[in-house]
């Protein structure tokens, strides 16, 4: 058991390793020039320009060659300081980050659990009879290949502006602040509710859809046909063949809370949602490359973690790979 | 373990998800404002008024030098200028000074007004700091040679030395310079000299570069940190503000307790945010407004009183001219004849009725705006300005040996309504013969395709409305080109390596202007006149359409809104930087009344 | 009491028609009875076997009749036969192997069953016991998963949880056919214990292997392309068959310690009908060394003699032809 674990973490290790050196690079490949980008927003004078160009990038680290700059990045990461941000200038990329990446959570989080859930249970449902199969499958690729932005838009607009049973713009209503209160909390969930729902029921169709198949897959199984043979009631067969499709779903679950640090830029974008999706939108855009840079950390750190835990969890709960690993006991 | 493996699954998903919610609450709520003093109150629309259009990013920096990244209100509402301009009536206005005038062509005298306080956080009730005097004016002044960042950091050539008395300010000047001062008076914000309270004591990094987040300024609001957020910038009307005792201005006050201005998202949410009427003044192109604007007197009803400036179209005050921009410095746009024949291919009342629904005004061939309609030299443009027809365009394309090359226009992507105009100007050419392509770059690829002088034409809005074109030949004219044209001026690159001795002589003409006295107005028209002429013959740049100062206002929550035909309220409606600060919106604003 | 079947016909439904694969079939097994069905393959008998158990989407049961202890099996019902299943026939499945749920611990798998037919797992936890180590297992193994099983421990823990609740018929469907000999032995002492300490009844075996059953089997059914070809006492089918086609299988099995230096093993010439489209009459008669023109109609599955059924117009009383019956010679069997 330890051994296997120190292998994954040295694995886990140097893909860390790997990605970031990918992400410190990346941005600085791509053509424009940040720096110029950012100077034009002051709207200086030539000689005014080049005093400030000179000043910034001295600031911005710049000056130094690159694989100063690199090892600089790493040396920000072991202090969480990832620089500071050209776009949100003079807010640090750690800040801005920060404001923003807990809107994204209170929003993907809750709606990628329920989509598991619900999903997952429709999809069982679907695998339980011909009727339910022939309705809810194609419903679940209906809905599943709905573009999360015009029905976010769909709702948006009929709940929102047309019948204004909801609002369709912001997390929180012009004139509240963001403090830990009722009135706030109350304001916060009024806003989240059409984002949640907009993403909510497209993530259920995918689960569904995986779940419904790996249903009737474990239904065509020997162990399901012996308890049928044996006179057990379907529910039985059908808790036994859940337990054991669900744990494929698992690693999905894993997954889609580990990206949820990307956030959802469409969504965020169709309701001014001030998440991590829009802090990408806004980073590539305005080639604000620390920020990309900050933003992209934190979907490596996000997947990696997610996979490790993944990893923890399946082998809890599949006594199947706790076994293979440990060499089974004849 | 396996028994309670069913429970123990659904247990941790539910908290999680309870987690999911709680957690991001917490740390929204107690990240958010750390500077607190006092339990923060709920704005209520009653007592605030919501705007959008200015901020495209949230609001983290109040300082002034800080051109282009700071907040809204930071010119206008914490900062103020020595004189306002109102472009409607073309007049500059007193505003921080009560007077000033060139006592010679070298000196400038101005009085500063008496009892005006620099405050700050009015909202937590720590106020009054100190009195402006005329040792902020010198301050601000000579920062232009102590800080070389310092966006009019070009004063110091102009400038030789700045003396105060009390509140009387002598300006000295090395050779006129009318045109330079009369940009600062009315564009550049008075800033502290306090070493106490004030940016006294800061050195050039910090004044160029500060978030300066507890502002101390003069102006008639102070700045709300408890309801700033990623969403807004609040502020709360300042009683010690020195405009309400001031009869030849109008006794202006304000009399909202707050404003929050918002930050903007996409075109879809600030429409459905304006028509719901959660915000007041919107300074948002919302293409297809005009339709929701009822044609009779200010206030009248159709979706939620909504009003524009005029009442029909354009609608909107013009803000700026748009330049269809050749890049001078490559074939073939450096030769006369297509430049010509691109000018008269270009349909602007296609662009105006299309792409604009009639929220704009096709322009002069001068591109000179309404507002400096008296500076146009109706003459010149009937001798040598273009105008839109194809069979003048085919004639000079074939006088100019096109060679069929391909020419691209640009603009960033995601500037909606310019594509279009670029799609239809892309047609146009088509038209008569010209191969033109449209091209969409990212908002940085762009600005470094002029700025490094490897586009072919590109959409322009530079030169914004003033009192008169001297910065529009300013922007125009400037020599010498670099090689990265990082200022915006001059980005067709009109030269003497592309044009010959004319781009010489035109850069002479504008430094003329500079060193002509304000007053001189025959000598300055005269000079105007052949800016002008130069401009029709050359075509540097082909002015299409003036862009409007968007602003669309809802009667729902408060009324009284700049209207053409309103007296006493012809004021600019326009949040923008460059508007709030130096044009007439305080005035405008000082007018609402709640619905 | 008995298993008795009556004109049972199971057929499957495909695109092509009715595949009819078990045509009319019946027998009796009487309590005690080790009955052994012995056939090629698609011969039917793992049709029969399990269609008793459990129809599945395909099969359809298109005639006769199942008596289980003078009740009939309502088998076209699958409601109606789950109060049955488990606690008056049961089954160990031809992948006995893979029938455990590998997430489950056994005891979790063993309580759960138990639970749907109302029987509490404490109150059976002692006897199951007992019956494991009867089969040469450690009480341990009910903590633990199936993949810690070898697949021979598995198919003995089947073995128990099947008949755990001592069911009136077991039918047991190639139950050897993966194992190695000696296990094999051990598997089939197993299926006798078991019948002898009365937790089953009676027992049908289903294999293709005859020698297996000669061990262990108190009579053997022999079929056919899906129908009867002869049924006998153990005894008598491995000596002294009767059904040309008996008679085939037998010599065609080779004999231990002998060897054969200038003989070839003799084999059954041809393949088996179509299901689809059986022939009429006897449906070996293309095969059959022995065949006449009456073969050509169906015979009937005659008691030949106490206990002996043969389907064969050689044998049967209602032959025409005594003389036939009296050239024919009764073949050479193998041993026992």
């Amino acid at each position: 058991m330890r051994r296997y674990f120190l292998k994954k973490i040295s694995i886990y290790l140097l893909t860390f390793w790997v990605a970031v050196t990918i992400d410190w690079g990346i941005p600085r490949l791509m053509p424009g020039n940040p720096l110029q980008v950012f100077l034009l927003k002051f709207r200086a004078q030539p000689d005014a320009a080049k005093y400030l160009q000179a000043y910034f990038y001295k600031a911005f680290g710049f000056n130094e060659p690159l694989w100063k700059q690199y090892l600089y990045y790493w040396d920000g990461i072991f202090h969480w300081n990832l620089g500071v941000s050209m776009f949100y200038y003079p807010t640090p990329v750690a800040t801005v980050i920060g404001q923003h990446i807990f809107y994204t959570m209170g929003l993907l989080v809750p709606a990628i659990i329920c989509a598991y859930f619900v999903g997952n249970r429709l999809g069982a449902m679907a695998a339980r009879r011909k009727v339910l199969d022939n309705s809810i499958l194609p419903a679940s690729y209906l809905i599943s290949g709905t573009p999360y932005q015009w029905f976010a838009m769909l709702l948006a607009f009929f709940l929102g502006a047309l019948w204004h049973l909801l609002p369709e713009s912001n997390a929180f209503a012009f004139g509240t602040t963001p403090v830990w209160t009722w009135t706030f909390i109350g304001n916060f969930l009024e806003h989240w509710i059409l984002p949640f729902l907009s993403l909510f029921f497209i993530m259920l169709g995918g689960w569904a859809i995986g779940m419904r198949n790996l249903i009737i897959y474990e239904l065509e199984s020997d162990y399901a046909h012996w308890l049928q043979m044996l006179g057990s009631p379907a529910r039985l067969v059908r808790r036994y063949a859940y337990r054991n499709a669900v744990l494929p779903q698992l690693t999905g679950l894993a997954l889609a809370l580990g990206t949820f640090v990307a956030g959802q830029i469409v969504t965020e974008i169709v309701f001014n949602y001030q998440g991590v999706g829009l802090l990408f939108f806004n980073a590539i855009t305005n080639s604000d490359i620390f920020l990309m840079q900050g933003a992209f950390l934190l979907v490596i750190i996000g997947v990696l973690v997610a996979n490790f835990v993944i990893d923890i969890v399946y082998v809890l709960v599949d006594p199947r790979t706790r076994v293979s690993m440990m060499g089974a006991e004849g | 373990m396996f028994a309670r493996k069913k429970k123990g699954f659904l247990g941790v998903a539910a908290v999680v998800l309870a987690g999911s919610l709680v957690v991001p609450l917490l740390a929204i709520g107690t990240t958010a404002s750390a500077t607190t003093v006092r339990p923060h109150v709920t704005l209520s629309h009653a007592n605030t008024v919501f705007s959008s259009g200015v901020m495209y990013s949230p609001p983290t920096v109040w300082n002034p030098n800080a051109q282009g990244s700071f907040a809204t209100g930071t010119e206008g509402f914490l900062y103020e200028t020595l004189f306002l301009y109102n472009p409607i009536t073309n007049k500059y206005i007193p505003w921080l000074a009560n007077s000033g005038k060139w006592t010679s062509t070298t000196k400038y005298v101005l009085t500063l007004r008496g009892g005006i306080k620099w405050v700050s956080d009015v909202a937590n009730g720590q106020a009054v700091k100190g009195f402006m005097t005329g040792a902020d004016v010198v301050f601000t002044i000579m920062l232009a040679k102590t800080d070389p960042g310092i966006y009019y950091s070009n004063l110091a050539n102009d400038v030789s030395g700045a003396t105060a008395v009390g509140n009387t300010v002598t300006v000295t000047f090395k050779h006129p310079a009318a045109e330079d001062w009369q940009s600062f008076l009315y564009q550049d914000p008075i800033l502290p000299s306090s070493s106490v309270y004030g940016m006294g004591d800061w050195n050039n990094a910090e004044l160029n570069t500060d978030a300066n987040a507890a502002p101390v300024a003069s102006g008639p609001m102070s700045l709300d940190s408890a309801n700033t957020n990623s969403e807004e910038v609040c502020y709360t009307t300042n009683p010690n503000w020195w405009g309400a005792n001031v009869k030849s201005l109008g006794n202006p006050s304000f009399k909202f307790g707050h404003w929050c201005d918002t930050v903007n998202s996409s075109n879809n949410v600030e429409l459905t945010d304006f028509l719901t009427g959660a915000i007041d003044l919107s300074n948002n192109f919302l293409p297809g407004i005009a339709a929701l604007i009822h044609a009779a007197s200010p206030g009248g009803s159709t979706y939620g009183n909504i009003s524009t400036y005029y009442p029909r179209p354009p609608y909107m005050l013009s803000a700026n001219t748009v330049w269809l921009e050749p890049n001078l410095s490559k074939k073939p746009m450096s030769n006369l004849y297509f430049r010509k024949a691109v000018a008269a291919a270009v349909n602007e009342s296609q662009i105006v009725n299309v792409d604009y629904t009639n929220l704009v005004d096709a322009s002069n061939p001068t591109g000179l705006m309404p507002s400096q309609k008296s500076y146009i030299d109706t003459a010149a443009v009937k001798q040598y300005g273009f105008s839109f027809s194809k069979a003048t365009a085919k004639a000079d394309l074939k006088k100019s040996n096109y060679k069929g090359q391909t020419v691209t226009i640009e603009c960033p992507a995601g500037w909606t309504d310019w594509m279009a105009a670029i799609n239809l100007i892309v047609k146009d050419l088509k038209g008569v013969g010209i191969k033109a392509e449209a091209l969409f770059p990212s908002y940085a690829t762009r600005t470094s395709d002029i700025e490094d002088g490897t586009y072919d034409f590109a959409i322009d809005n530079n030169a914004s409305i003033a009192a008169d074109p001297y910065n529009y030949f300013y922007r125009m004219f400037r020599l010498p080109v670099q090689k990265v044209q990082s200022a915006q001026d001059n980005w067709e690159r009109f030269d003497a390596a592309t044009v010959g001795g004319v781009a010489g002589k035109a850069w002479a003409l504008v430094k003329d202007l500079n060193a002509t006295a304000m007053t001189a107005k025959t000598a300055r028209q005269a000079i105007f006149n052949k800016l002008e002429t130069i401009e029709l013959q050359y075509l540097p740049e082909i002015p299409v359409w003036y862009n409007g100062a968007w602003a669309q206002y809802s009667a729902s929550h408060w009324k009284h809104w700049p209207h053409s035909t309103a007296k006493g309220d012809q004021y600019t409606p326009v949040m923008w930087a460059g508007w709030l600060g130096q044009m007439t919106t305080v005035l405008a604003l000082a007018q609402l009344a709640h619905s | 009491m008995s298993l008795r079947v009556e004109g049972l016909k199971i057929y499957y439904r495909t695109l092509y028609g009715d595949v009819k694969a078990v045509d009319d079939v019946s027998f009796t097994v009487d309590d005690g009875e080790i009955m052994g069905i012995a056939g090629e393959s698609g011969c039917g008998k793992s049709t029969l076997g399990n269609g008793i158990m459990r129809l599945d989407g395909r099969m359809r049961k298109v005639g006769g009749t199942v008596e289980l202890d003078g009740v009939e099996l309502p088998i076209g019902d699958d409601r109606a036969m789950d109060r049955l299943r488990y606690k008056e026939l049961s089954i160990i499945p031809q992948y006995a192997m893979s029938a455990l749920n590998p997430t489950r611990r056994i005891r979790t798998i063993t309580r759960d069953l138990l639970k749907t037919k109302k029987v509490r797992y404490s109150a059976e936890i002692e006897e199951f016991r007992r019956r494991l180590d009867l089969v040469g297992l450690d009480e341990k193994v009910l903590r633990q998963y199936p993949i810690e099983l070898s697949g021979g421990m598995k198919q003995r823990i089947v073995m128990v949880i099947s008949t755990l609740l001592n069911p009136s018929l077991l039918i047991a469907d190639e139950i050897t056919s993966a194992l190695d000999v000696s296990t094999q032995r051990a598997v089939g002492e197993m299926i006798i214990e078991f019948r002898d300490r009365g937790y089953v009844k009676s027992v049908m075996v289903i294999t293709h292997d005859l020698s297996i059953l000669a061990q262990i089997s108190t009579t053997i059914l022999v079929m056919y392309a899906g129908k009867l070809a002869e049924k006998a006492s153990a005894d008598t089918i491995i000596n002294a068959p009767l059904h040309p086609y008996t008679q085939l299988l037998i010599s065609s099995l080779p004999e231990v310690g002998v060897r054969y230096e200038d003989r070839v093993l003799s084999g059954i010439v041809g393949t088996p009908p179509s299901l689809l489209d059986p022939p009429e009459g006897c449906r070996f008669h293309d095969r059959c060394p022995f065949a006449f023109e009456r073969c050509h109609e169906e015979p009937p599955f005659d008691e030949v003699a106490p206990g002996h059924f043969v389907a064969c117009w050689l044998r049967s009383k209602s032959s025409v032809s005594a003389d036939a019956a009296a050239a024919a010679p009764v073949a050479d069997g193998g041993e026992g």
